[in-house]
Parts: C-alpha cells; sequence; structure tokens
C-alpha cells in the first residue's frame, strides 16, 4: 500500500516535470456524473489537495517559518491532541502548518473563481469538477513550487540581490494597484524603494531565478492544458482563462487593499 | 518484452505472445520507428544549444549581463526538460511492439514494471486509415488507425504510429477484416 502510494507519488512528480498534459489530464473527463460521483470526486480531490498542501507546509513549520505561536494549546484543542503526547508542540505544529498554507489555499480559491469565471463566461465549461481537477494539480504542484522558491529566497542570506528584486518587483505590483485604488500614502503598507540593479546578482541567483520563471511558465501551461484537454477549449478561450488566472494576484491584493481600507476608496 | 529495437517487421511463424497478450499467433510485428523522435531530439538539443549560445555571445542583449544569464538558465532548463522527455519517449518507443494475429490488433509496452496492452478485436474493427505527413511521407513511415465507429477518436480507437511501410501493415490487417469493413 505504502509502495504503491510512494509509487504514485514519483510517477505524479515525473508527470509534473516531464508530462504536464497527463499531470492535468482529469480521468474520465466527463461533467454528466451523478451526485454520489461528483461527492466522490471533490473529496478525493480534497484530499490530494490537503495532501500536498500539509507537504507543502510541514517542512517550513519545522524549520521555524511563519511560526509566532508564542501561547500554549488551547484548551479545547488539549484533549484533541492528548494521544499524540504534547499538546503544546501539536498546537505550535498545527498552527504553523495552517498558517503557512493560509495564502496558498487563499490564492488557490482565487485562481479557482476567476478561471472557472472565464471559462463559463467564454462558454468552455464542461463542468466545475474539471476545473477543480486542474486548478488543484496545478496548484499542488507548480504554485506550492513557485512558493517554496520564494520562501528559500527569503530565508537564504547568500541570496539577497535576488530576494530584494523579487520583492521589489512584488512591490511595483501592490503599487499600481495602490494608485489605482488612490490609498493615501500614510495608509500604504509597502513603499516602494529604489530600483534592484541586477548587476549584484550571483551565478546560483540566476539560476534560481531561472528556475522560478520555469515554474511560473509550468503553472501557466498546465492552466492552458487543462482548459484544452480537460473542457476542450479552443486556443483562444484557453488562453482567455490563463489571462483570467493571471489577474488572480491582482483580484487578490485589490480585495485586500478594499478590507484594510476600510471599503472601496474610488 | 525486452527484444532490441529495430525498424524492419517480422512476420514470425512460431507462437509469439507479447506481454499480457493472447496465444493467437502474430501474423504479423512491427515497432515504430525512432526516426520522428530522434528528429525532434536533434532539433531541441540544436535549438538550445543555438539560443544559449546566442545569449553568451551577446551578454547585453537583454540590458544586462544577469538577464541575458537568467534567460540563458531559463532556455537551458526547458531544453534539458525538453531532451529528457524526448529520451524516455524514445525508450517507451523501443519497448513497443504492434502486432496483427488473426483476429485482433493490439499494442504493447512495458516500461519500468509497468505493462500496457490494448487489444482491438478485428470483428470490432468499423474502418481503418492510413496517415501520413509530409515528413512521414520523407522517412517512409505513416500512421495506421482502427477505428470502431465513425469518429476519429472513438473509445476503442489504437492506431499503430510511425511505422515503417504502413501500406503493408494496412493491407495485411484489411486482409483479415470481415469483407464488409474492407
Amino acid at each position: 500500500m505504502a509502495t504503491g502510494r510512494a509509487g504514485r507519488a514519483v510517477i505524479g512528480l515525473f508527470d509534473a516535470v516531464f508530462r504536464p498534459s497527463q499531470f492535468v489530464r482529469a480521468p474520465n473527463a466527463t461533467s454528466s456524473t451523478s451526485f454520489r460521483g461528483s461527492l466522490g470526486r471533490v473529496s478525493s480531490l480534497s484530499v490530494v489537495f490537503v495532501t500536498n498542501i500539509v507537504l507543502y507546509a510541514t517542512p517550513l513549520t519545522l524549520s521555524g517559518f511563519g511560526v509566532a505561536v508564542e501561547t500554549g494549546a488551547p484548551a479545547w484543542f488539549v484533549p484533541v491532541a492528548a494521544v499524540l503526547g504534547n499538546p503544546d508542540a501539536a498546537w505550535w505544529l498545527f498552527a504553523g502548518i495552517a498558517r503557512n498554507s493560509a495564502f496558498l489555499t487563499v490564492i488557490s480559491a482565487a485562481t479557482l473563481l476567476t478561471y472557472h469565471a472565464a471559462l463559463v463566461v467564454t462558454r468552455s465549461s464542461e463542468g466545475f469538477l474539471l476545473t477543480l481537477h486542474t486548478v488543484v494539480y496545478s496548484v499542488s504542484a507548480y504554485l506550492a513550487g513557485i512558493f517554496t522558491v520564494l520562501v528559500f529566497l527569503s530565508r537564504a542570506e547568500a541570496f539577497a540581490t535576488a530576494r530584494d528584486l523579487v520583492v521589489n518587483l512584488q512591490v511595483r505590483f501592490i503599487s499600481v494597484l495602490y494608485d489605482l485604488f488612490e490609498v493615501p500614502p500614510s495608509q500604504r503598507v509597502f513603499t516602494l524603494g529604489d530600483p534592484v540593479s541586477t548587476s549584484g546578482l550571483s551565478g546560483d541567483e540566476t539560476t534560481v531565478l531561472a528556475v522560478l520563471a520555469v515554474l511560473v511558465l509550468y503553472f501557466g501551461y498546465s492552466m492552458y492544458l487543462g482548459a484544452r484537454l480537460n473542457h476542450g477549449a479552443g486556443v483562444t478561450s484557453a488562453v482567455l482563462s490563463l489571462l483570467a488566472v493571471g489577474l488572480s494576484p491582482a483580484l487578490y491584493v485589490a480585495a485586500l487593499l478594499v478590507y484594510s481600507t476600510g471599503g472601496p476608496i474610488l | 518484452m525486452s527484444q532490441p529495437h529495430t525498424d524492419t517487421q517480422t512476420e514470425p511463424t512460431a507462437d509469439r505472445t507479447g506481454a499480457g497478450g493472447p496465444s493467437t499467433p502474430p501474423v504479423l510485428e512491427t515497432q515504430p520507428t525512432l526516426k520522428p523522435t530522434l528528429v525532434s531530439l536533434a532539433g531541441v538539443v540544436g535549438a538550445g544549444v543555438v539560443v544559449i549560445g546566442f545569449l553568451f555571445l551577446n551578454p547585453s542583449l537583454l540590458g544586462t549581463a544577469a538577464r541575458t544569464e537568467i534567460a540563458a538558465n531559463l532556455v537551458m532548463l526547458l531544453a534539458f526538460v525538453g531532451a529528457a522527455r524526448l529520451l524516455f519517449r524514445l525508450y517507451v518507443l523501443t519497448r513497443t511492439r504492434y502486432v496483427v494475429t488473426s483476429d485482433a490488433v493490439r499494442r504493447e509496452y512495458s516500461v519500468l514494471y509497468k505493462t500496457f496492452s490494448r487489444e482491438l478485436p478485428l470483428t470490432k474493427v468499423r474502418s481503418h486509415e492510413l496517415r501520413r505527413g509530409r515528413v512521414e511521407t520523407l522517412l517512409g513511415i505513416g500512421t495506421v488507425a482502427f477505428l470502431t465507429g465513425s469518429v476519429a477518436q472513438s473509445p476503442a480507437h489504437l492506431a499503430f504510429e510511425n511505422v515503417p511501410d504502413p501500406e503493408r501493415v494496412r493491407n495485411r490487417v484489411r486482409e483479415r477484416l470481415p469483407r464488409d469493413t474492407r
């Protein structure tokens, strides 16, 4: 059983790298299934998603990233975690994993919504389950990979220039939305600094940035393939769906801005 | 399934069976040619080398040397993935056999302890087609597809892809088809 799971994981990894079309393709792709069948597929996809999220977040948590839980386990958690031995340690791990996986989960939800909305608008959707399958597999592999590289950059001292470059890029992106929503400077959390010169990048840094770019390409390509293979969408519809996915971070940041500034400023 | 790859067809007379295949004696066995995949592999490696070489010869092409180096690394990674994928495909092709028996056509391969065998009884074949693109015509190969319905991608569709001398394969199958489907 364990060997079978390990084998499937290895094949999944192989497909993710070398055969993205096999990786994102939904088996028996059809939208006309029974309610019980749909429920079964949702639950199996949920298991895939949660497993991969935990696999992504656990190493981060164990290495101390994103863990700021100073207090002990709450009273309701103590009996739940009693079987694990130390409830405080279990709470520390549980809260850390939840914290580390929160952003990936939220951006996955945003991707799912924009991607499916684009497929529906272009009249290419063959069912929400097929979209869910595509997003779960794409996010689990490629987006988690992107975040892993970003976390690595944020913690490795030898990659300071690459980190500054990526952070600068993100702040630039957020600044565009600040300007768009006319957020007052006093309410801006991030301030755009001086441009980061790429001349200081080391060989290792350029390699990591290239890996990051490859993962972004893989993610986009897998979403494109999902539209083409699972929904049978045409090239135009698939490209439009991909553009909608590209809008997900903008929608996410925009929602955060609206929330943090207490409502639309426009 | 461990026989060495050849681009030739054989017409065995002995009772040889494939991986998991039935015991019906094959009347024709063939394998897909490696030529198109080798051409693609050469194309990927060649294009990768040319692009990377061009980027290194022009370090300021993308503004700064670091940006150009990132782009060169990106191309290198993609070329590596593409080449590895084609190498794996080559490996699968060397393990693939197309078999015609007196009552069925079969495609089978065995890779890393995984065996695949799809058989289509000749009584189920409703039509068959021969496909040859320009490159395939130049290479003397083609694809013979067997259909169970009127649409090209019917569920039980089976194709012998990139086989040498495809007309001969099709004729051998045609001889064994029920008269109304020839």
